[in-house]
């Protein structure tokens, strides 16, 4: 798996697989010794880990130090470990002093260097960004002036040779696309994420679209994993930073970002953005990855979706910190999030690569009732359940396929565990165990036209009375088409027979739409031939 | 002498005359002695007047010989009638051959054989009891016999009673004094030493040549005798004059009679003094015919004595491979000379080395074109051949094969434009081509061996025999660098052992192991541990996978799948083939791949019916049978196309891709098993149709089933079933009643439980008892979806009494089919019970949700045929095809499958009666069908494919009301 956003041919700082192998190690690391042995057993990060960038780890590694999983000092171990592969000199020392690691010496040595680097990049690059944005603008202008035809790319070259003259000129070398890529990386690997993707959107917007040396598909293609992966993080660092802040403060008390606050700038919006440019990066036909490859990196990005789509998108927390007027935005690249994440090729690609991720696709479903996709993400479970043994896809499983509720209840005792340890999952427990309790029961309604109280109960973890109370909040928020019948102590469902009418209402419903799409149709071909004659 | 004194004492009144001839005679016969010798090398100039003279002898005396031949055999059947024929025969032509006769005296064969016959009446005669026996007309055709044999033997009363005497000088006349019988009976004899040789050394071929050959020298042989012949006629000119005049006087006059025979006499018995000297060149021609010819060829070869020489001469032999008209078997015995020379000489293993090269070579010769294979026994030769050259580069590492200074040249050359081939590296290349041109042969031969004969398994034994020599190759090879030898040998290892079950396969190396030690090879010990048949394929795959090339690589791993399916490993077949693409890799490839991965699907769609997989299997199973192609996709028999769908070159291309046999997988395994995959599945969705609103009821599982299925309803008389087809047919009539029970005695009655691979009697159980727990389950939903509508309740208990369910299971399936809305029924509050919620609409609404559903239905035609203009979509499926022309018709039909399925809508839109969602399956089924098939024609295109569908679902439709 090592080789997957290029390697060494990735020159963007999601240089996640430069350190593949180490990832491997750590990851092995923890397999030895499992606390407690269930729990540890639901934890995916050891086979999630060869998925992702090296930088995503660690906040990773600080939840499962809080969990007690894992014996601490096995993963202090496995931080340094990969902490050395970074540039994060400070927080490698920092960490090594913690565990009375003596402190190497040619830390410091990379440490002046990674200095240095940063030094010399950024006096290189400074001049060639200013000449660039001139002549985007140059351009743009000129481009009003002719008439809107756009006008060919250019080369740094070129670049070099059109503004060395201009006043306020600051020198740059001939190769200061290569220079500004590397730039980005060193700033990732320091841990500086809102910087790298700052410099990789400049790369991404300016180099890629205006400069030859940038047209190149590779390039495009490791800039975007960059710019990934620094937002990635960039929005966790900040989210962190924020819960840090409102912890302060003592509560939210309606606090809401400010402009400039890095979860907007480069946040999980931004990462949603890229993760979709990739996604159809990966389909173009033009791709030169061999289709072995393609798929590869979409297991990769499937696993990097999760990031964004479990910790914000899916997260109500966080989409209550969002002003009102950015929710539906939000809401319109969460639910293209999600339409990515259940296209049919990613459950393919999850079934032949990565079954694992069938929890979170099986979390999805239950969460957010999306039944259109129910069957084929079933479908594929039942594909790999050989190689798989998850609670959650259990849980599907039982429900919809085998129709057990005693097993269902069971697999709700331990999706419930499984959430605990579950860096994505963990924060909305609650919710989901209460998702999951519906899906049962809408199920158990489904296909019953009378169910005695006690037991449903008894199928849902719960007490009577408490169950009562659950049915009732159910009925009254008209999720349910149903009457208790106190006397008996039951719950009667209304039949559902389908209505006639309703069922005609159904079918011709669709009809205008699609008819209008074949007259629309019919114009623009209309309009097609006019035009060709 | 002796006899001859006899004669004379005998003959009684003999003239001075005469035995002053016959003391010249005797002069000149001691004349002639001394020369013979010189006469049998040394051929004269006047051949050609003798020639004349001895064939018209020959002519006559030819005559005579078949009718003694014909004389003999009728008195070992005792045919008294055709003796009396055959005897008259005899005299006549003794009667045209007179003037020879007279010249030579009489033949002794004949007098032999009219003694013969004469004894024979005359003992035939004495035993009264077996006479008494015989019918009427036979004793009446024997006494006519006797009488004309006494009557006509009269004649030949003193020599018959000469040869009663003394039968032994007749019989050994009859070989040496008469040469030319002698001649051609030691050339029969020559000829079938030869032949039998030959069949030894199994040269068909060169048979023809041989004799050729053998002609030859038998005329050399000839004119060799005819020389001493003539030379001793012109020598006795005068005597033959004389005795020319003697025989015409004698023929008038009563008294030449005696001295003809005498004459006779006494010339056989100079002949016979000749060959006495004859003799010793005789024997030899006759024993070592084959070493005298060998003289002829190898003139010089003993002599080599180094290795240029060697060389030289090698290439003169070989100067004639491949040229028209060379025998190939002579080629190959000069070469086997050479190469006992080259070993007698010692002239260093790289002289032996490249004459065997050139051997194994010649051998491979014999077998010309691609439908003719080497005979076992020049297999095993060449076998033995290889395997001496392995055992001489295994133990001489630096040893190469050398080139012929003919061909230096040449090779020269071609290392010069081509890529630089050290003198290592193809001796590695050669070596290796042979071993595969061997297994090529093999192949072959096991291909055009009818498998029921003993042959057969000669062949196939020695496959094992040629494994052991592969594995031999492989151990040897595996730790040098020659990687791309052993890939290539590690793929023909796989070949022979990829689709055995460890069972067989265990079995495979015991007796190749047994088979190896029986022949004293030491390679017997190098084999593989039986227990481990399983590892040693893996460890094979292994290999391929580091060093191999891409196309290697994907048959190593459809190697490694196929053992997975086989070895029951569903799964991991399953992820083998998917994850890495196999079938869009196999179509890149030829044909022999494509074959090895319809078979993989094959058998990974039986393996998963053995793990009851149903709709696994049946997907697997339905690509390589929808298209009743299956012997043709699996290359186990010639598809039945007719002389014009295909062109001479693809079917010599279709029949030299056949599958020996021993490979096959059983057809009836595989298309019992696809049909009841597909009745396990079909059987419910026909049932569950009428539940269904139109366009999921267009849901067809199998076709190809449904077609057949049709056939069968259409009988117009059913009677038990015949064929495997037609089981399963009855089977799917009792499943379509929910009478689980009948269905499967059906079928179990099937013979193919005993066929699954890897079924041991456990495993046989195991399987069947997962078809019948699939069968009662289809059962209970194909009963609830006929008959839900009859009922306004079902109890649990009483239907897991009727399809011998648990509780638990029929409360699953039951609730699941709920849950998919196949039935509307809900279960009460104790989940004992089914309650059926079904409300009829009136009339009125009825029509509504029809018109409802025909709007839809236009307006996704006509969808679809706006997407239809944009452009044609590319087939999605694609199933293995071969013919690369066949292709392009099957995208065409596979379109039509997919898109054309809008047209096949507008058959049912236009169609009348729309299917009622009220009405019974069957009467809107049974109804509509007539039509159906016209339905059809709205597509404008037919296409053989997609007629039965449209015609037994779109006929569910019809269009009755159009």
């Amino acid at each position: 798996m090592g080789d997957v956003p290029g390697e060494g041919a990735m020159d963007g700082p999601a240089s996640a697989s430069a350190s593949g192998g180490g990832k491997v190690e750590g990851i092995d690391g923890l397999a030895y010794n499992g606390g407690e042995e269930s729990l540890a057993s639901y934890d995916l990060s050891q086979r999630m880990c060869p998925y992702w960038d090296i930088h995503m780890i660690f906040p990773l590694i600080s939840f499962l130090e809080e969990l007690e999983l894992y014996p601490p000092e096995h993963l202090a171990r496995v931080k340094i470990q990969l902490l050395e592969k970074t540039d994060m000199m400070d927080y490698l020392e920092e960490v090594a002093a913690e565990q009375g690691i003596e402190k190497k010496s040619e830390w410091d040595v990379r440490r002046d260097e990674v200095f240095q680097h940063l030094e010399e990049y950024e006096a290189e690059t400074a001049g060639f960004v200013e000449s660039l944005s001139k002549y985007n603008l140059d351009r743009q202008q000129q481009d009003r002036d002719d008439d809107g035809s756009p006008s060919g790319r250019t080369s740094v070259a070129e670049l070099h040779n059109k503004y060395k003259d201009t006043e306020n000129f600051r020198e740059f070398p001939l190769d200061a696309d290569e220079r500004l890529l590397k730039y980005a990386k060193v700033l990732f690997k320091t841990g500086n994420y809102m910087n790298a993707a700052y410099h990789l959107s400049i790369y991404l917007e300016g180099v890629c679209e205006l400069t030859v040396e940038g047209a190149h598909f590779d390039k495009r293609l490791n800039c975007l994993w960059g710019t990934l992966a620094s937002c990635i993080l960039n929005s966790v660092q900040a989210q962190q930073d924020l819960n840090e802040m409102i912890e302060e403060a003592g509560g939210m008390n309606g606090y809401q970002l400010d402009e400039n606050h890095p979860l907007r700038t480069y946040g999980p919006e931004q990462s949603a953005t890229r993760i979709l440019e990739i996604d159809s990066l990966l389909e173009q036909p033009t791709t030169k990855l061999g289709k072995r490859e393609a798929r590869l990196q979409r297991a990769w990005l499937l696993h990097w979706t999760i990031w964004p789509l479990f910790l914000f998108f899916l997260n109500p927390s966080f989409m209550d910190t969002q002003r009102p007027e950015d929710r539906s935005q939000l809401n319109d690249k969460k639910n293209r999030l999600l339409d990515f994440f259940f296209h049919e090729k990613n459950l393919v690609t999850t079934q032949l690569l990565c079954p694992h991720l069938f929890r979170y696709y099986a979390v999805c479903i239950i969460l957010l009732k999306r039944r259109k996709e129910l069957q084929s993400v079933l479908q594929g479970i039942s594909q790999v359940c050989h190689k798989i043994s998850d609670p959650f896809t259990s849980l599907l499983c039982a429900v919809f396929n085998d129709l057990d509720f005693d097993m269902a209840r069971y697999h709700l005792q331990r999706c419930n565990e499984a959430a605990r340890v579950d860096y994505f999952l963990q924060p909305f427990r609650s919710a989901l165990e209460e998702a999951s309790r519906l899906t049962i029961f809408e199920t158990y309604c489904s296909i019953h036209s009378a169910i005695d109280l006690e037991v449903i109960a008894q199928k849902l973890n719960m007490r009577s009375e408490e169950a009562e109370r659950w049915i009732v909040n159910l009925i009254r928020t008209a999720k349910l088409d149903a009457k208790i019948d106190s006397e008996k102590n039951r719950v009667v469902i209304s039949a559902q027979i389908p209505d006639v009418y309703q069922q005609v209402v159904e079918k011709t419903k669709q009809l205008m739409i699609k008819s209008q799409y074949l007259v629309r149709l019919k114009a623009r071909e209309d309009r097609d031939r006019a035009d060709r004659d | 002498m002796e006899a001859g004194s006899k004669f004379w004492a005998k003959g009684g009144g003999s003239s001075s005359e005469e035995s002053e001839e016959e003391s010249e005679e005797e002069e000149q016969q001691v004349q002639l002695r001394p020369g013979l010798a010189k006469w049998a090398v040394e051929s004269s100039s006047d051949e050609d007047e003798k020639r004349v003279v001895r064939s018209a002898r020959d002519k006559r005396f030819d005559e005579m010989r078949t009718a003694v031949h014909n004389m003999r055999n009728h008195i070992r059947i005792g045919d008294f009638s055709e003796l009396l024929t055959d005897y008259e025969d005899l005299l006549k032509s003794l009667v045209k051959a007179r003037q020879i006769v007279d010249e030579q005296g009489k033949p002794k064969f004949f007098v032999k054989a009219i003694y013969e016959l004469e004894e024979f009446i005359s003992t035939t005669y004495a035993d009264r009891v077996a006479f008494k026996k015989l019918s009427k007309s036979k004793a009446i055709a024997f006494n006519t016999l006797r009488s004309k044999v006494r009557k006509g033997n009269e004649e030949f009363r003193e020599d018959i009673d000469h040869c009663r005497m003394d039968p032994d000088v007749y019989d050994e006349d009859e070989e040496g004094g008469d040469e030319d019988e002698d001649e051609s009976e030691s050339e029969e004899s020559d000829e079938s030493e030869e032949s039998s040789e030959e069949e030894g050394g199994g040269a068909k071929a060169g048979k023809d040549k041989d004799e050729d050959e053998e002609d030859e020298s038998e005329s050399e042989d000839e004119s060799d005798w005819d020389d001493d012949e003539n030379e001793e006629a012109s020598d006795t000119e005068y005597a033959d004059k004389h005795s020319k005049a003697l025989a015409k006087w004698g023929a008038k006059g009563g008294g030449g009679e005696e001295k003809k025979p005498k004459k006779t006499e006494e010339e056989k018995k100079l002949r016979q003094a000749d060959k006495k000297i004859k003799e010793p060149k005789k024997i030899k021609r006759e024993r070592i015919a084959e070493a005298e010819r060998d003289m002829e060829n190898f003139v010089g070869f003993e002599a080599i004595d180094s290795p240029s020489a060697l060389k030289k001469s090698v290439a003169e032999v070989i100067a004639s491979r491949g040229r028209k008209g060379t025998d190939r078997q002579v080629l190959i015995k000069q070469l086997t000379r050479l190469l006992h020379v080259a070993e007698k000489n010692k002239l260093g293993i790289d002289s032996e080395l490249l004459v065997l090269s050139l051997l194994i070579s010649s051998h491979f010769d014999t077998a010309s074109g691609v439908f003719s294979c080497l005979t076992a026994s020049i297999w095993a030769d060449t076998t033995t051949y290889v395997d001496m050259m392995v055992d001489m580069l295994k133990k001489n590492p630096g040893l190469c094969i050398q080139s012929v200074e003919g061909d230096e040249e040449a090779i020269v050359e071609k290392d010069e434009s081509g890529k630089e081939i050290d003198a290592k590296a193809r001796t590695f290349m050669v070596m290796s081509s042979h071993l595969e041109r061997l297994d090529d042969e093999l192949t072959k031969a096991l291909q055009f061996t009818d498998v029921h004969t003993p042959e057969y398994a000669e062949r196939l034994g020695q496959s094992l025999d040629f494994l052991t020599l592969l594995w031999k190759v492989y151990v040897w090879l595996k730790d040098t660098e020659k990687t791309q030898e052993v890939v290539k040998v590690a793929l023909r290892i796989l070949e022979q052992i990829y689709y055995k079950h460890r069972s067989i396969a265990s079995r495979q190396w015991v007796l190749t192991k047994k088979r190896a030690q029986d022949k004293g090879w030491e390679s017997a010990n190098l084999l593989p541990d039986p227990e481990k048949a399983e590892d040693v394929v893996k460890e094979l795959v292994q290999l391929v996978y580091q060093h191999g090339d891409e196309k290697a690589r994907l048959r190593a791993m459809l190697y490694e799948a196929y053992q997975h399916s086989l070895h029951d490993r569903y799964d991991a077949a399953k992820d083998l083939l998917r994850l890495t693409n196999a079938q869009d890799l196999a179509m890149q490839y030829d044909v022999s791949v494509q074959i090895l991965y319809n078979r993989n699907l094959v058998q990974a769609g039986l393996c998963a019916f053995r793990h009851g997989k149903i709709a696994e299997a049946h997907a697997s199973l339905m690509e390589v049978c929808a298209q009743a192609k299956l012997k043709e996709l699996l290359a186990q028999g010639m598809s039945n196309l007719r002389p014009e769908q295909r062109t001479p070159e693809q079917e010599r291309a279709e029949r030299r891709r056949q599958l020996p046999y021993h490979m096959h997988i059983s057809l009836e395994l595989i298309e019992s098993v696809h049909h009841i995959c597909a009745m396990l599945l079909e059987v419910p969705n026909l049932a569950m149709q009428p539940y269904q609103s139109l366009d999921t009821r267009k849901r067809v599982i199998s076709k190809y089933f449904r077609k057949q299925l049709d056939a069968y309803e259409k009988q117009v008389f059913t009677g038990p079933p015949e064929n495997p087809r037609e089981t399963v047919m009855a089977a799917t009539r009792a499943l379509q009643k929910g009478n689980w029970q009948e269905c499967c005695d059906y079928l179990f009655s099937l013979r193919i439980w005993e066929l699954l691979p890897s079924s041991s009697e456990e495993e046989m159980k195991r399987v069947k008892a997962n078809v019948t727990e699939h069968v009662k389950r289809e059962a209970l939903r194909t009963y609830l979806f006929t008959y839900s509508s009859l009922y306004e309740s079902f109890a649990l208990t009483q239907l897991s009494k009727m399809f011998d369910l648990p509780v638990k299971e029929i409360h699953r399936i039951v609730s699941k089919m709920m849950i998919s809305q196949e039935i509307p029924a809900t279960w009460d509050e104790s989940s004992e019970c089914i309650l059926v919620h079904r409300i009829d609409p009136n009339p009125i609404q009825y029509l509504a949700t029809q018109l409802a559903e025909r709007v839809a239905q236009t307006v996704e035609v006509n969808e679809r045929m706006a997407e239809s203009k944009k452009g044609r979509g590319p087939p999605l499926d694609r199933p293995m095809m071969f013919f690369q022309d066949r292709d392009d018709r099957y995208a065409e039909t596979s379109y039509e499958r997919r898109s054309g399925y809008g047209p096949s809508y507008g058959g049912g839109q236009y169609g009348g009666r729309g299917g009622g969602f009220r009405l019974g399956y069957r009467g809107g089924y049974g109804g509509g069908r007539g039509e159906g098939g016209r339905g059809g024609g709205f597509r404008g295109r037919g296409g053989g494919i997609g007629y039965g569908y449209r015609g037994s679902t779109g006929g569910g439709r019809g269009r009755g009301g159009y």
